[in-house]
């Protein structure tokens, strides 16, 4: 028990690592899209994924990870960015909110012991919101807009692609087991 | 001999640059971990300080003797230059939209709701910027090329960073390049397989699945391979894994220490 436990632990700690760096890898595949000079990027995808699949501990340090890799220099960020820069700049409130998504993601997605399809769904959309919630703020503040047009912006022009990308998460979700 | 030994070249052709630690015993290559990323954190707030396009140069001038110093300096200058296409696009965009300008206006224009115009001020503080992002991005390659996984993990639990955080971050830091290679393999795998992933955008259900599926399982093997190799070796057993390799700071360490927080006080003071 105290084996399987252990590898467990181990396995989820390795999967946190690549989550963070595929993550990374993902950001460099841009779709620009009109509106908004963020491109889409499958971000968020893993972000609900690492919540989803790993719980929230775990992902919320793959999320963590991501987030310092960027920090130290590495160009993993949209766009290939990099840089304490990003972070408290306008669009930095999209990586704070990857952090808390894959929290939130985990939570819900394991308050029940197994979750079904429809569950893990809602769980990754509500872990989705709170990326937005935290990016829409952070641009809203930075650009000294107001909360609507930042909406304009920073949240309707990814909604397509989300609802995209939510559907073959909740699909990965399910099939996969860590 | 070169003070970094020869990449492996692929079968019959051109080594791919990317981005990796390369062995070495150079200088640079010895240098305490712990040191290094101080050193990656003074070179970044550089980047992130000056505005002056002298002082940048300064910056990045230094950086390209450090990389002379590893006997690197091809493989780094081969991952910047991979680079070159974004900086120059960033470049030529500060010149036409400048931030600060001054001196005669070279050029100018009305394109629909733009209004760009060229300035020699333009011009230089556009070298600035483009000099910024070789900064940023050739420190942090340079570290990545000179410093051990191994080590850099013992680093960071030197300075009481949880074990969990440095393991998780150090393989990372590693598994970056493997994921984008791995990327990089399956869209060409599915180019060749006539999935046209650049006319039309990605945005449709068929070609996000013919990427993301792959990229998935690529997770899961790369995943279960490392995890059982840890579990094999007994990682997970003990409550604080044992670190053989014992990390102390040496005179050049301390020299650079010095030479760094030195250039760290003096942007201060500037």
């Amino acid at each position: 028990m105290e084996s399987s436990r252990q590898s467990s632990y181990v396995r989820k700690m390795v999967y946190a690592s690549l989550f963070a760096a595929l993550t990374a890898a993902a950001a460099w595949i841009s779709i620009p899209i009109p509106l908004s000079p963020l491109p889409v990027t499958l971000q968020t995808l893993f972000t609900m994924l690492s919540g989803a699949v790993l719980g929230p501990y775990f992902g919320v340090l793959a999320m963590i990870v991501y987030v310092l890799l960027g920090l130290i220099g590495l160009p993993v960020f949209a766009a290939g960015q990099s840089g304490p820069g990003v972070l408290f700049g306008p669009w930095g409130g999209y990586l704070i909110g990857f952090v808390f998504g894959a929290a939130v993601t985990g939570l819900i997605a394991g308050a029940k012991e197994k979750p079904g399809l429809a569950w893990l769904c809602m769980a990754m959309a509500v872990g989705d919101i709170v990326v937005y919630v935290f990016g829409v703020a952070q641009l809203a503040l930075i650009l000294q807009i107001t909360l609507d047009k930042a909406i304009l912006i920073g949240f309707f022009p990814f909604v397509p692609g989300d609802i995209l990308k939510l559907a073959i998460a909740t699909v990965i979700a399910g099939k996969m087991k860590v | 001999m070169s003070a970094v030994r020869r990449s492996r070249k692929g079968r019959g052709g051109k080594a791919r640059e990317r981005i990796r630690y390369l062995p070495g015993d150079s200088f640079v290559h010895r240098l305490d971990p712990r040191t290094k990323t101080l050193v990656l954190i003074g070179f970044t707030c550089m980047a992130l300080v000056f505005t002056d396009t002298a002082l940048m140069a300064a910056t990045f001038g230094l950086l390209v003797a450090l990389a002379m110093l590893t006997g690197a300096f091809r493989h780094w200058y081969g991952t910047l230059v991979k680079a070159m296409p974004f900086v120059v696009l960033v470049v030529l965009a500060s010149t036409l939209f400048p931030r600060v300008s001054w001196g005669p206006v070279l050029f100018a224009a009305d394109w629909w709701i733009f209004h760009p115009s060229v300035t020699p001020g333009g011009f230089v503080y556009s070298i600035g910027v483009g000099l910024r992002l070789l900064t940023a991005a050739g420190v942090s390659t340079l570290f990545i090329m000179t410093t051990r996984f191994e080590d850099f993990v013992a680093g960071l639990r030197k300075l009481h960073v949880p074990y969990v955080v440095a393991f998780s971050l150090g393989l990372a830091l590693r598994a970056v390049t493997l994921m984008s290679a791995d990327m990089k393999i399956i869209m060409d795998a599915q180019r060749s397989r006539c999935l046209e992933l650049d006319a039309g955008g990605l945005l449709s259900r068929n070609r996000l699945m013919s990427l993301i599926i792959p990229m998935t399982i690529c997770l899961i093997n790369r995943s279960r391979n490392i995890s059982s190799a840890m579990l094999c070796r007994g990682y997970g057993y003990a409550a604080r894994p044992a670190i053989y390799s014992r990390l102390r700071p040496g005179p050049g360490d301390w020299i650079v220490i010095a030479g760094t927080l030195a250039g760290i006080a003096a942007l201060a003071f500037l």
